[in-house]
């Protein structure tokens, strides 16, 4: 499980970045502006002198917290739309369907950005924005998994008993449907982290003096030719948490494919 | 339910039991949709007026091949699914009529066990839970009470109340099915509706759960409402027989004089086909059926036999032949049941 270990270890030194950082974010040092990485600064300093490593470890807390809560965001939207359109089929089917098909139909970041510029610039705008563009990814996922397991005979046998229509959705279905939601959010925190970088990039994210890896990257460029190392830290640090999160989505993915896990209790 | 035990082997003496299930004129249509926005373009006629009773601690066996709509009428004596026409009296009660609602303490009356007792189980589930999931649904039992209720059922079915905590993956084909059956019995049902209960099970499993679903009707009087396309293991279980071909009874009666004496020609052709284990017997009189099942969706006029029947005449073709009842309830629908 590196993906597991990736994560865990992110989200350490998020949670951590008080304890860890040499510096803190936004001290500004006008002696050491944009200065190579040194045994003084790890990683060198921006454009106002700030420490990069410092600003980097407390830029995790706001990228990762943007990222997972966006994917909460959307699941906890999705996932009972979702679940009652599959059940309930007919026109309520439709229409919702429909309705995700036009979201769907917009490309992610173009959406995002839209949304986001609507709502204002700002870090919370955007992670409800990203929301936004996830939540049809979940509903349409949990909707195909409802539809192929509604006429399974145990969903049959539980109505026949007389169970009520919500304790069906939630005792027989959500159950066994989750797993795929489980791996497709490990998954979707990875690409959030990308899209709030990308809105933070063009500026609709974090605010200054705040930063994101984002925003990091966005400042970076204008040095691109001064101090190349700016870039390459907030980069790096996307790609790992990016990278990260794939992989605990697929590990996710094979941990609770059912076959596996027969064979894994077999032997 | 002395009375019923004195009954419940007894074949014969109709009208005298009281009745767990009256259908009458029951039909069950699902639209074909197609086109563009899914317009309604025809109907599969897969239960087509089909009329009968149940009398307490008896057995109905439903027998016809696959499509012929044995199955849909057990869904819709459940109210699984709802009636496009026609009337199903459970304990005297119309049941087509009633809400969702007010058909939930009715559902304790009926119960169902289904053919695959691989899909019939929520794996997420433990056993348990599954069988005491009806318990805690009509606020029956809860608690301490709950655990005991279940362990009997278990006990009653020939599980080890030690198996509570199992999953559905723990457990045989056999295993499941008497989870299945200890769920049905759960609210104590007058009336269970048993959808091939053991085509999925191997033979000798098989045995063991007809045995099984024989006991517990003995002892706690219950109905069976038996749909099977296997005539052996219906001749064993079943009071009476009725013979479904699309979507229509074709001959209902006493086990034995639908076994013994088939009056309609598709009886006697699904009773020749079965094989019998006795070398001697080689040339028996075989009737083979000529092609297919007509399509449901459109069936052929008259009697819905005729395309397949050896016997069929012009009458056949035109005039649909009514289900005409006999000595001792026997009823058949075909023209020409009194000439064969």
């Amino acid at each position: 499980m590196a993906g597991a270990l990736i994560v865990g270890l992110l989200l350490l030194v998020a949670l951590l970045a008080p304890v860890l950082s040499p510096y803190p974010p936004d001290a500004i040092n006008y002696r050491h502006l944009l200065s190579p990485p040194s045994t003084e600064h790890l990683l060198g300093t921006d454009d106002l002198g700030r420490d990069i490593l410092s600003r980097l470890l407390y830029g995790a807390q706001l990228s990762l917290s943007a990222g997972i809560s966006a994917v909460i965001l959307s699941v906890l939207v999705g996932v009972p739309v979702g679940l009652v359109a599959g059940y309930a089929g007919g026109m309520t089917d439709e229409l919702v369907m429909r309705v995700f098909d036009s979201i769907i139909a917009l490309p992610p970041l173009v959406l995002a950005l839209t949304i986001s510029a609507v709502l204002g610039p700002g870090l919370v705008n955007a992670t409800i924005a990203i929301a936004i563009v996830a939540v049809p990814t979940y509903a349409r996922l949990i909707r195909g998994q409802v539809l192929s397991i509604k006429n399974n005979d145990y969903i049959l046998a539980a109505r026949s008993v007389g169970v009520s229509s919500r304790a069906v959705l939630f005792r027989h279905i959500l159950p066994n449907v989750i797993s795929p939601i489980i791996v497709q959010a490990a998954l979707g925190v990875g690409f959030a982290i990308i899209l709030e970088s990308s809105l933070s990039f063009i500026g609709l994210g974090a605010q200054p003096p705040t930063s994101t890896w984002g925003s990091m990257v966005q400042t970076s460029f204008q040095y691109l030719e001064l101090a190349p190392w700016f870039v390459i830290a907030p980069s790096v640090a996307i790609f790992v948490a990016v990278l990260g999160a794939n992989l605990l989505g697929e590990g996710l993915r094979n941990f609770l494919d059912p076959n596996q896990k027969k064979a894994a209790q077999k032997t | 339910m002395t009375v019923v035990r004195e009954y419940s082997r007894g074949v014969g003496e109709r009208g005298e039991k009281p009745l767990v299930l009256r259908v009458h004129g029951l039909k069950k249509h699902f639209p074909i949709r197609g086109g563009v926005f899914s317009r309604i373009t025809g109907y599969v006629h897969a239960v087509d007026g089909v009329s009968f009773d149940l009398p307490v601690g008896e057995t109905l066996g439903f027998v016809g091949e696959s499509g012929c709509g044995k199955s849909t009428v057990g869904k819709t004596v459940l109210r699984l699914l709802l009636p496009t026409a026609g009337s199903v009296e459970i304990g005297g009660r119309d049941v087509t009529t009633l809400s969702e609602h007010a058909l939930r303490p009715l559902r304790r009356k009926m119960q169902m066990v289904f053919q695959d007792p691989y899909s019939s189980l929520n794996p997420r589930m433990t056993v348990g839970s599954i069988v005491a999931e009806p318990l805690v649904t009509h606020g029956i039992a809860g608690g301490r009470e709950l655990t005991d209720r279940v362990a009997t059922l278990f006990a009653k079915v020939g599980l080890r109340p030690e198996q509570m905590t199992g999953y559905p993956h723990q457990f045989s084909g056999g295993q499941r099915q008497r989870v299945a059956i200890a769920r049905a019995l759960a609210v104590e049902p007058d009336l269970i509706v048993c959808d091939e209960p053991v085509s999925a099970l191997d033979i000798s499993i098989q045995a063991q759960i007809i045995n099984l679903m024989m006991d517990l009707q003995d002892d706690l009087g219950l109905s069976y409402l038996f749909i099977s396309h296997d005539l052996a293991v219906v001749e064993l279980i079943a009071d009476r027989i009725a013979v479904m071909y699309l979507g229509s009874i074709a001959e209902i009666g006493a086990k034995e004089d639908v076994m013994r004496n088939p009056r309609h020609p598709y009886t006697k052709a699904l009773l020749s086909a079965v094989p019998l284990p006795d070398p001697k017997r080689k040339n028996r009189a075989q009737i083979v059926l000529n092609g297919d099942v007509p399509s449901p969706s459109n069936p052929p006029s008259g009697c819905r036999f005729h395309s397949r029947c050896h016997l069929a005449q012009e009458r056949c073709r035109v005039e649909a032949p009514e289900l005409k009842s006999g000595a001792g309830g026997h009823a058949v629908a075909c023209h020409f049941r009194d000439i064969n």
